[in-house]
């Protein structure tokens, strides 16, 4: 069994947090280059890391920290503001917030949207490094047990979830995520063999992640603007309040269950290196989604689909903490950049860390804590500001925004290929939107193609090629299992759906019954 | 469009699209084959992607939708669906954008990333409906230029100009 929490370590956390006062003046610089980077499609969280962390050499530890981990948690809810006000989530882990937050705003109520969002990001993101602070070191040997066998399952589980409620028709949900996943397979396996590169050189590395998903969700949503006047079209839902973003905020405490369970989801499902961010808002989404009462109102600007997401999106940053603190494994761009950090100032997270540094780490731990409380004030000034884009006509907000992604994917690598595979994928993001076939499923796929081949590699190379080896895996058998009941609801339910839309189609052509 | 004695409705547009994407999986699966057929090549690549032409057989299918007198409805009110209610004038503004942002990427080293941007900004603007001289003439000069320096301090590359 664990301690649950070092006392003389956490009272030795909160004397170095209080004798390091200076290091609190980076929390809202940091904030705002997050919530800044996060909002701005053409950009993203691991970009937003990877300017400001030449700027934390200088700092110390501590200050570095804080500012990177801020950058960190204000680019988390930033990703929320395009996503319901543009249908352009600003990273994979904000694609179920689109799915009721985008209607929400074509029905005026984006200033509700972002107060639901900004709430559940801060109350969730709360909870989560909570729960980090009592659990960080068992959370981590929960970590070490899943193999690749559980992340596969893990993330095939997602996607199936995302295919199946990302948009109206199921199949082309489903067809979307398998076309993404084999695009994201192209390259060279772990195995070493090429396939798809097309003789290019460049094509080894497989599809460029970051100017596929600029383009697929960002710059093929924007042309589909392009016919617009403004982005939302009616002009009274072009307004600015504060008082409604505070009605959004408090309105969120009418939802505490769907925050719960969010952040439990989040927590559990964040931790999970590589799959985690991608997938835990899906699966909060899609619980949500089953255990409503009126699931059939998800999808149509329900305030519960927004928190559920952002819910799962905040404490998974919780979870994604643990792993990384405890065992000096990062979840993704953005925590890999943070382990960089740390190891520029000759820090090694991982277990012996905490067992060296335990008050450093609890230290960590509530800055964080702070962090997600400043967020609630910075992020309502952040949100008025922002929700002023909705102003814009589209003849000037779709070339600056178009530009900066083209610069943002010129900056992975320094080649025209960047700008070149954003506009490619472009196109076939707006044709995908065109027909109904949800972008975000392709691009979560793209996203986790390669690691998903990678696990399912390893899997049947450590299960000596027996079949039988998903038997010896209980956590596994759990997932498939818990997978394949939910997928069967979804599909029952949305099937159940269109029958009653129309039948009351057909009620109303044919009018009455004589 | 009639088979036998059934007339059908054919979501043309959609089949094409549905279509170049089965053959670009297709297409990418026997390049894998080429490769190698060994087991760990083709063990996870080639089970999604016959799942994913087997849907594709579905969504094929379901493109036809036969208009008896039960489903006419039915066929009516997808048919309502799925037309977004684009006109040609939207329609052309959308593929203007695509044909301009596809020429702005291939043209940045050509022009210098200044150059570039300044006529992307203009081209886009005026495709999308602005026709004030004066906005036509500051905007893209703000975003081209203005933009793009910022940029050059921002990334670790080399971005190639004409002007700046």
């Amino acid at each position: 069994m664990f301690d649950l929490i070092d006392g003389p370590a956490f009272l030795s956390a909160i004397g170095i947090l209080t004798q390091s006062i200076g290091s609190w003046g980076w929390i809202v610089p940091g904030l705002i280059v997050g919530l800044v980077f996060g909002a701005l499609p053409g950009t993203s969280i691991t970009m937003a890391m990877a300017l400001v962390l030449p700027l934390s050499m200088h700092m110390d530890f501590l200050s570095a920290v804080v500012f990177l981990t801020s950058v960190y948690t204000g680019a988390g809810f930033g990703g929320s503001v395009p996503a319901i006000l543009m249908n352009i989530p600003g990273t994979t882990a904000s694609v179920a917030t689109t799915f009721d937050g985008y209607p929400m705003a074509q029905a005026g109520l984006h200033n509700e949207a972002l107060g639901y969002a900004l709430f559940s990001s801060t109350l969730c993101g709360i909870f989560g490094y909570v729960v980090l602070l009592f659990l960080v070191e068992p959370m981590a040997q929960v970590v070490l047990t899943i193999g690749p066998l559980e992340m596969f399952a893990v993330a095939i589980w997602g996607l199936l979830l995302l295919g199946s409620l990302g948009g109206r028709y199921v199949s082309r949900g489903l067809f979307a995520v398998a076309f993404g996943i084999l695009m994201g397979t192209i390259g060279m396996n772990t195995a070493g063999f090429i396939r798809g590169t097309m003789g290019v050189p460049e094509m080894l590395d497989g599809i460029s992640v970051v100017p596929a998903m600029l383009g697929l969700l960002a710059a093929g949503q924007l042309l589909n603007l392009a016919k617009n006047e403004y982005i939302l079209n009616s002009e009274g839902a072009r307004t600015i309040s504060l008082r409604r973003i505070l009605d959004g905020c408090v309105g969120t405490f009418r939802y505490p269950g769907v925050m719960l369970r969010g952040s439990l989801i989040g927590i559990l499902i964040g931790a999970i290196p590589g799959v985690g961010s991608s997938i835990a808002n899906l699966m909060s989404y899609a619980e949500t989604k089953r255990s409503a009462k009126n699931g059939e109102s998800f999808g149509k600007g329900n305030p519960a689909g927004v928190i559920a997401s952002e819910a799962a999106v905040a404490s998974g940053e919780g979870g994604s903490m643990a792993t990384m603190l405890a065992l000096g494994i990062p979840g993704g761009g953005a925590t890999a950049i943070l382990l960089a950090a740390f190891m520029m100032h000759n820090i090694v997270p991982g277990p012996s860390f905490i067992e060296q540094h335990k008050d450093m780490t609890y230290a960590i731990i509530l800055n964080n804590i702070i962090q997600a409380i400043v967020l609630l004030a910075v992020g309502v000034v952040f949100i008025y500001i922002v929700s002023n884009v909705v102003k814009i006509k589209t003849k000037y907000m779709l070339p600056a925004i178009l530009i900066i992604s083209v610069m943002g994917t010129y900056s992975v690598d320094g080649s025209i290929s960047g700008p070149i595979t954003l506009f490619v994928a472009a196109v076939v993001g707006y044709l995908m939107a065109r027909y109904e076939y949800p972008v975000a499923c392709a691009v979560v796929g793209l996203v986790l193609g390669r690691m998903l081949e990678t696990e399912f590699l390893r899997s049947y190379q450590v299960s000596g090629h027996k079949v039988t080896y998903l038997l010896e895996r209980p956590v596994a058998i759990g997932i498939v299992l818990v997978m394949v009941a939910s997928l069967g609801f979804t599909a029952w339910s949305k099937r159940r759906n269109r029958a009653a839309e129309l039948a009351e189609l057909a009620a109303l052509v044919n009018g009455p019954a004589r | 469009m009639r088979i036998g004695r059934t007339r059908y409705r054919v979501e043309w547009a959609h089949l094409a699209f549905s279509t170049v994407m089965a053959i670009v999986i297709v297409a990418y699966l026997l390049d894998v084959r080429a490769v190698s057929t060994n087991i760990m090549n083709t063990i996870f690549v080639q089970p999604v992607g016959l799942i994913a032409i087997s849907i594709y057989l579905f969504i094929a299918y379901h493109c036809f939708r036969p208009m008896t007198a039960d489903l006419t409805v039915a066929g009516e009110a997808d048919a309502l669906d799925d037309d977004q209610g684009e006109g040609l004038p939207e329609t052309l503004r959308v593929v203007g954008m695509m044909v301009t942002l596809g020429l702005y990427a291939c043209s940045l080293n050509l022009l210098g990333f200044d150059i570039a941007t300044w006529l992307f900004a203009l081209v886009a603007m005026f495709i999308c409906g602005e026709r004030n001289a004066l906005k036509l003439v500051f905007f893209p000069i703000i975003l081209g230029f203005g933009v793009v320096y910022l940029f050059q301090y921002i990334i670790p590359f080399p971005m190639p100009m004409s002007i700046i």
